[in-house]
């Protein structure tokens, strides 16, 4: 039985983390501490108005990491909360990132 | 592979890697109660890691967080050592499942180290209830956090390979402002910091150079500690790769000297340590 544990251990701590470095870093499960760095989208909530409302994504979420895919999550969340709201737009510069989702989606 | 399964080892390193990790447990609590008790509020956005999991409420977050906390107590002091390292591991495992905000890359090192702890016999000294004495225990396990930790250095070299942060720029981002170091500088110390994590991968584990390996490893954790920003995870990072450096170290006792095989053996300072932990017993070896 321990031959089958350090087996499968070893197999695992080589083989998970060369999955992790597939993608942007850092990331999890590929001890990829200070690989890279980090820069939260900039999120905005246009009304059906036309107004444009800043929604940091920090005020938003639990805590700020670079893995979870915050789109769909926030977007829903802010469609659902936001009075008046028709979209929200996830904005980066660098590495870019241009997403508009419609609240009617939901 | 025989020789890693049949081995036994003093119980004392061990122990101590129990204590270590057990400590650095109780820290991680705060760290991560803060994201885990928003993702259980509705204020907050959660993000599930699985789906099919219960529901995170408050009470199920403050539930993990009492027991991630008499487990911490108990494995530091430990008390049903096997049972409290398991619950450790677990506790923080399903933190992790719970909500992916959660995650930070010593939490998960934490509880695979517990895992570990937990398979093994570290119960067996400094522990309540514990006999006096030097038991011998089976050494898997500790190979196990051996390998891990190595592994680690080597991932961690492998995933700063990238243009990002061979430019310096993520060493800038996180150096201390009172640093006056140059662009130039900082990549220099990009290139370093790889070369000694990789180093690390294989120094610790071959005799001939494994003091080298110590000593680059305490340059390089110690010049983490000075040199960047957040110093709070980087101490509990220290803490849970301390329990590898020490059986490393007794890797170097159980082959009956200290420096024996090292480069360095004939320098008077070490075979002056040599000496003395031989005429002392310490860590149970005597010649």
């Amino acid at each position: 039985m321990p031959g089958i544990v350090v087996m499968v251990a070893l197999v695992a701590m080589v083989t998970v983390p060369a999955t992790a470095l597939d993608g942007p870093r850092p990331t999890r499960l590929g001890w990829q501490m200070y690989s890279g760095i980090y820069v939260a989208p900039e999120v905005t909530v246009e009304t059906a108005g036309g107004a444009v409302l800043d929604r940091p994504l920090e005020d938003i979420v639990a805590a700020l990491r670079p893995w979870p895919d915050y789109a769909d999550a926030v977007s829903r969340h802010l469609c659902e909360t936001e009075i008046g709201a028709s979209s929200v737009r996830f904005f980066r510069e660098d590495p870019a990132v241009n997403e508009v989702i419609e609240c009617n989606e939901f | 592979m025989q020789r890693i399964l049949t081995r036994t080892i003093d119980a004392r390193p061990l122990a101590a890697g129990r204590i270590l990790i057990g400590f650095a447990s109780l820290p991680l609590i705060v760290e991560w109660s803060k994201p885990l008790l928003r993702a259980a509020s509705t204020q907050y956005l959660a993000v599930p890691t699985l789906t099919g999991l219960p529901p995170l409420t408050p009470m199920l977050a403050h539930l993990l967080i009492g027991i991630a906390a008499i487990a911490g107590v108990a494995m530091v002091l430990g008390i049903a050592s096997r049972y409290s390292s398991w619950t450790v591991a677990l506790t923080a495992s399903a933190v992790i499942l719970f909500d992916q905000q959660t995650y930070t890359n010593h939490l998960l090192l934490m509880a695979l180290l517990a895992a570990y702890i937990g398979m093994s016999e570290a119960g067996s000294a400094w522990a309540v209830g514990s006999r006096r004495g030097a038991a011998r225990v089976p050494y898997w396990p500790c190979f196990l956090i051996k390998a891990q930790i190595t592994t680690l250095y080597a991932w961690t070299a492998i995933s700063k390979i990238n243009p990002e942060y061979l430019s310096g720029a993520v060493l800038e981002e996180h150096l201390r402002s009172w640093l006056p170091f140059s662009p130039e500088m900082m990549q220099f110390l990009a290139y370093a910091s790889i070369f000694c994590e990789a180093a690390l991968a294989v120094l610790l584990w071959v005799p001939r150079v494994r003091i080298l390996g110590f000593l680059l490893g305490a340059g390089l954790h110690l010049g983490i500690l000075l040199m960047l920003t957040n110093t709070a995870p980087l101490v509990l990072f220290v803490l849970l790769v301390l329990p590898a450096y020490l059986l490393f170290l007794e890797d170097e006792i159980y082959r009956g000297h200290l420096m024996g095989a090292s480069a360095l053996r004939g320098w008077p300072p070490f075979r002056r340590v040599n000496a003395a932990i031989e005429a002392s017993g310490a860590l149970g070896v005597k010649s």
